[in-house]
């Protein structure tokens, strides 16, 4: 019984000092890391949206030219990003993130639009669990640079936005190169995109239009 | 009484003798996950060997205090709260680095080298002799990940740290930076250690 107590006892001791440790190097760190998550999520709208933050810029530097120039707008179940030029007063452009199934699983992207609705100016793929070096490489700068400038107008209002096609066969301004090697992947991105710029065009623009 | 064998051996056992990953084929989940760049491989290296060597000199100091029938549970909070403590400066200090590692840095409190190093050893002896197997045995962890990282980095990417080092026609092993390109280089390299360096394995049978 003696040794039973004794047990409990020193447990409880050692678990004490331990996570009080724990606890209070989180406590220090706490801001640093909440800044970092916030940095990295804030990067990605201030990417497409085109909104310079000085090169090598630290977290803190992000979170600063976030909340000077981008608002974010609830519309039902969509956050909106608006991003605002420098001024402060005209709008630059809209951002909303566009998630779906890739190849072996959820591919999330950042889409950033001109204020007029008629063009993408950028677009960044930040989260995906494509094969490295394949499907992963829709996260490459060549890959998303070439969706900026893409009009967002359709042949009848219908259709697709743009197509993928194998890299240097491209004809049209509607067509993008896909990634080399894959096609599940590139797929994936084209029927994705397609179906939310879709959805995006017809349901929340005229959302947006109501509320501002 | 056995003798204690002397540190230079403790360490130089952990390290190579009876190496975690060629020898004891302990660590695999890790050494699988983070070798595809020499990077990420550099920091579960440094968060593997500071929390295997401080767990080990913890569990050591604690050794007299710690009544038998508790003493996983005491190791298991050692060794959380290391890993813990190593996640947190990630987080906070290398968050790119962190969002790559994923879950791999808190799956280090998993890892049975370092549980296996605090209740073979640590537990057991004085936390000198402790540290040392502690230091020896996770460097004989991450000099086997970094051989791998750096081929599977050089043949997947062409690349280490992130440098280019092959031609440009140079046509990339996509297979090496896949699951099963670990598993094909960690095979092949406790096959090439054993066949040059069979007696010592033998020894042990």
């Amino acid at each position: 019984m003696k040794k039973g107590l004794y047990s409990v006892i020193y447990m409880f001791i050692v678990t004490l000092c331990f996570t009080s440790v724990v606890s209070g190097v989180r406590l220090l760190n706490e801001e640093k890391i909440l800044t970092n998550i916030e940095a990295r999520r804030q990067s990605v709208i201030l990417d497409v949206l085109k909104i310079k933050v000085g090169a090598g810029a630290g977290p803190e530097e992000i979170v600063r030219v976030f909340a000077k120039n981008v608002k974010p707008l609830r519309l039902n179940e969509d956050t909106i990003y608006i991003g605002y030029d420098d001024d402060g007063l005209s709008v630059k452009g809209y951002a909303f993130s566009v998630t779906g199934p890739g190849f072996w699983g959820p591919i999330s992207s950042m889409v950033g639009i001109d204020k007029e609705y008629s063009r993408i100016i950028g677009i960044n793929f930040f989260d995906n669990v494509e094969t490295p070096g394949l499907g992963a490489r829709i996260t490459e700068d060549w890959f998303q640079a070439q969706f900026t400038g893409l009009p967002l107008e359709r042949k009848d209002g219908r259709g697709r936005f743009f197509t993928l096609k194998q890299a240097g066969t491209r004809k049209t301004l509607k067509e993008l190169d896909a990634v080399t090697g894959a096609t599940q992947t590139s797929e994936a991105v084209d029927k994705l995109l397609n179906k939310e710029l879709n959805r995006f065009v017809q349901e929340v623009v005229p959302l947006i239009r109501k509320e501002i | 009484m056995p003798v204690l064998p002397s540190n230079k051996e403790i360490f130089k056992k952990g390290l190579w003798i009876e190496n975690p990953v060629l020898r004891q084929v302990l660590g695999i989940c890790s050494t699988l996950a983070v070798t595809n760049l020499v990077v990420n491989t550099l920091v579960m290296n440094a968060g593997l060997i500071f929390t295997l060597v401080m767990s080990s000199w913890t569990v050591s100091l604690l050794r007299n205090y710690t009544p038998d029938r508790i003493r996983m549970m005491v190791q298991m909070l050692v060794i959380s709260s290391y890993v813990i403590i190593v996640d947190i400066f990630i987080k906070a200090y290398l968050p790119d680095i962190s969002v790559a590692l994923g879950p791999y840095v808190g799956l280090i409190i998993t890892n049975c080298i370092v549980m296996g190093r605090c209740e073979a050893f640590a537990r057991l002896n004085p936390p000198v002799p402790a540290l040392l197997d502690g230091l020896g045995t996770s460097l004989g962890y991450s000099f086997v990940l970094l051989i791998i990282a750096v081929v599977r980095e050089t043949l997947g990417f062409g690349t280490i740290l992130g440098i280019q080092i092959m031609p440009d026609g140079f046509v990339k092993w996509t297979i090496m930076i896949m699951a099963p390109g670990a598993f094909f280089m960690l095979g092949i390299f406790i096959w090439i250690v054993r066949s040059f360096y069979p007696q010592i394995y033998e020894e042990k049978g």
